[in-house]
């Protein structure tokens, strides 16, 4: 069996429109990703101890989790709370929640690196609790922290292909559908693994640059 | 009689930066050499290039008529394979100031693991080596201890041990007693004291001890932005030096040792 | 049929998930030594054959290459059992990972301790493996006690190449009982303790070697 270019060359344009659903997913999910993870820091950082608590462990039992298993719960289980979810919907905030864990323990590295002479500065100048984080604290833990919170962009766009398994017509989904129809995968599942190679190398390397222009920028 | 070191017109630069610029150096065997000079002046480099832990831009060294970083060839000098800087190597032991022992391995493991994997000694025969030399530095009760269990000092001491385990006939010791705290470079001075009273090994020392180096020096050395400006037996060299720099020197540094 | 009723039957997918992470760790484990020391290689083929290697498995979902390796693959005439599919896959893409870890934690060794060896006279792979190799295997640790996480997680992905793994036995339960949350809700726990097992004996491990090494303080 060898690679037929011709059959590639006419699947490609499906799986690009399809690739849209998978942006848009990574899109959204990282949105979602990036403001529960923030209320996970808080609520461990400056939330009474029970709170901290379940926090901490709640963020913990979803990091050691599968996210496939978190898909399957959120999909399924939603229904019986009379919430009926789209897939979509029930992909983007599965992936959201998910990585919401992992951006929480970023943003508490960026925190943990602000030197305790800001916080003692801003207690100084009797800076509320709010204006110390928004205007002290945050503004300084948060750009550090960006290329993490790249890194793991690029690593929720590669786990959108979880999304196939409750039938999310992504990257994946459709080059299955297209293989079966078919009855070739070869091309469609060879296009599907090119197209996340160029794309998260490519961020990739926007990431690197990234770092390395805050760097630059740092050291000014 | 050759020299047993022979170097000649050597030079090292890092990029732009010249650190070495012309070095012609005879030691003969059993010479215990001091190297003098303001930090930079290239010093360290000399024996580092001596160890082949880094490459000289130009010149030539001979190790007993044997060139370091060369073989022959019909005749003809090429640059130095592997097989050949391995079996320079075999001559030369260097103290490093940074000690750089093995902090995962015992003290005795530290000082047997050249001997049984360089030498293929049994473990037996290295051990029985290496506790004799443990004990000359006085660290015989420390067998099983780790790095991390010891002050600066007793890792300088077992450094020196660990080096000495491959009967080298030439030690390097690179500022060894730059990184002790002042109450524990005694001791290991006073292991250097011995080992240059003791044995015929060349030693060559790159330190900033003065009044060490003028007590077992037969020659010193002042190094200066890469030149050897001066040389001579202590006495000359620490009472009347001849040049505006060694002098210069000199004044500056004992004035802040006395 | 009671909560407890689901275990036994939850239970018998623990077996192959657990023979997936172990299978995939051995793989992952022997790449990533081989990867992550040939990308600090002097022998440029060597390191581009490893950054090729690396990039592509961490440029790639690990569910597409599962499928590309299950559908693709046998239509080169490279038949594999799903199991062996899902430890190669799963390893590959962990090791891929680890490669970096490896390299990282080599680099990160004080040049002055393969300075030392080889004013000891010590062979090229000796520096290796006896001096440099165990330093960094306990810096390494910690970062592969978390690839450990990801590979026990990603093992759930099998389960949609017919393999009958704890999340396939699941979602078996769940069609035949309906009973969705207790099913999903019993299935994140098991994951989750094995998960804490597995981290717990990493700490453990990184524990026994800074004591022995008395690195006190040093984490």
């Amino acid at each position: 069996m060898t690679f037929e270019w011709q059959f590639a060359l006419e699947v490609l344009p499906q799986l690009l429109l399809a690739l849209r659903v998978t942006v848009l997913a990574t899109v959204f999910g990282i949105l979602l990703a990036a403001i529960l993870g923030l209320v996970w820091t808080l609520a461990r950082r400056i939330g009474a101890a029970p709170v901290a608590f379940v926090a901490r462990y709640s963020v913990e039992f979803v990091r050691s989790t599968p996210l496939l298993v978190q898909i399957y719960f959120l999909f399924y289980v939603a229904p019986e709370f009379g919430i009926t979810l789209s897939p979509f919907l029930a992909g983007v905030i599965a992936l959201g929640i998910h990585y919401s864990a992992y951006l929480s323990e970023v943003y508490r590295a960026g925190i943990d690196a602000v030197p305790k002479g800001q916080w003692e500065a801003a207690k100084a100048l009797n800076l509320g609790p709010a204006d110390t984080w928004r205007r002290v604290i945050i503004p300084q833990a948060l750009p550090p922290v960006l290329p993490a919170m790249g890194n793991y962009l690029i690593a929720m766009f590669k786990d959108t292909p979880m999304l196939s398994a409750i039938t999310v017509m992504e990257l994946l989904q459709t080059a299955k559908v297209v293989g079966a129809e078919h009855f070739r995968y070869l091309e469609p599942l060879t296009l599907v693994g090119v197209l996340f190679l160029l794309l998260s190398l490519g961020s990739a390397a926007l990431v690197r640059w990234g770092e390395r222009r805050f760097n630059v920028a740092a050291l000014r | 009689m050759a020299p047993y070191i022979a170097i000649r017109n050597l030079t090292k630069s890092f990029g732009k930066l010249d650190v070495l610029r012309g070095i012609d150096l005879d030691v003969p065997q059993g010479e215990k050499l001091s190297i003098i000079g303001p930090s930079g002046s290239g010093k360290s480099t000399i024996l580092r290039i001596l160890m082949t832990l880094e490459r000289p831009t130009s010149g030539e060294i001979a190790i007993d008529g044997e060139p370091l970083w060369h073989m022959r060839n019909n005749g003809t000098l090429r640059p130095a394979n592997k097989r050949h800087l391995r079996a320079m190597r075999a001559k030369v032991g260097m103290v490093f100031q940074h000690f750089n022992l093995f902090p995962h391995m015992t003290v005795l493991k530290n000082v047997t693991v050249a001997p049984r994997h360089v030498l293929r000694l049994s473990r037996e025969e290295s051990e029985f080596r290496a506790i004799q030399l443990l004990e000359k530095v006085g660290l015989s009760e420390k067998l099983t201890a780790h790095p991390a269990q010891l002050s600066g000092g007793q890792k300088q001491r077992v450094a020196i041990a660990r080096a000495l385990a491959l009967y080298p006939k030439i030690m390097l010791f690179d500022e060894v007693t730059s990184a002790l705290d002042p109450e524990l470079v005694g001791e290991v001075l006073n292991v250097l004291r011995d080992l240059a009273q003791e044995t015929d090994m060349t030693m060559l020392l790159v330190t900033h001890e003065m009044r060490f180096a003028r007590e077992i020096s037969d020659r010193v050395v002042f190094i200066d932005q890469g030149l050897i400006i001066e040389q001579g037996p202590p006495e000359a060299i620490f009472s009347e030096p001849a040049e505006m720099r060694t002098r210069e020197f000199l004044r500056a540094i004992l004035g802040e040792q006395s | 049929m009671s909560l407890f009723e689901f275990i036994p039957s939850l239970l018998s997918g623990l077996g192959v998930t657990l023979t997936l992470t172990g299978g995939g760790a051995l793989v992952a484990v022997v790449l990533a030594w081989l990867a992550g020391l040939a990308r600090l290689s002097h022998f440029g083929p060597l390191r581009l054959a490893a950054a090729t290697y690396v990039e592509t498995f961490r440029g790639t979902s690990a569910l597409v290459q599962l499928y590309w390796f299950f559908y693709a693959l046998p239509l080169f005439g490279i038949e594999l059992s799903a199991t062996a599919t899902g430890i190669i896959v799963l390893g590959l893409n962990i090791g891929a990972y680890g490669a970096e870890v490896v390299r990282g934690a080599v680099l990160s060794i004080d040049r002055g301790q393969s300075e030392a060896a080889a004013a000891l006279n010590l062979s090229n792979l000796k520096r290796l493996w006896i001096v440099i190799a165990p330093q960094a295997l306990l810096r390494m640790l910690p970062p592969a006690g978390n690839l450990l996480i990801e590979l026990l997680k990603s093992t759930a992905l099998v389960s949609l190449i017919t393999l009958n793994d704890l999340t396939f036995r699941g979602m078996l339960l769940r069609a035949e009982t309906l009973r969705t949350v207790e099913v999903f809700g019993l299935l994140l726990i098991i994951y989750f303790c094995v998960a804490q097992v597995l981290t717990l004996g990493l700490h453990a491990a990184e524990r026994r070697l800074s004591k022995a090494w008395h690195l006190e303080g040093a984490r």
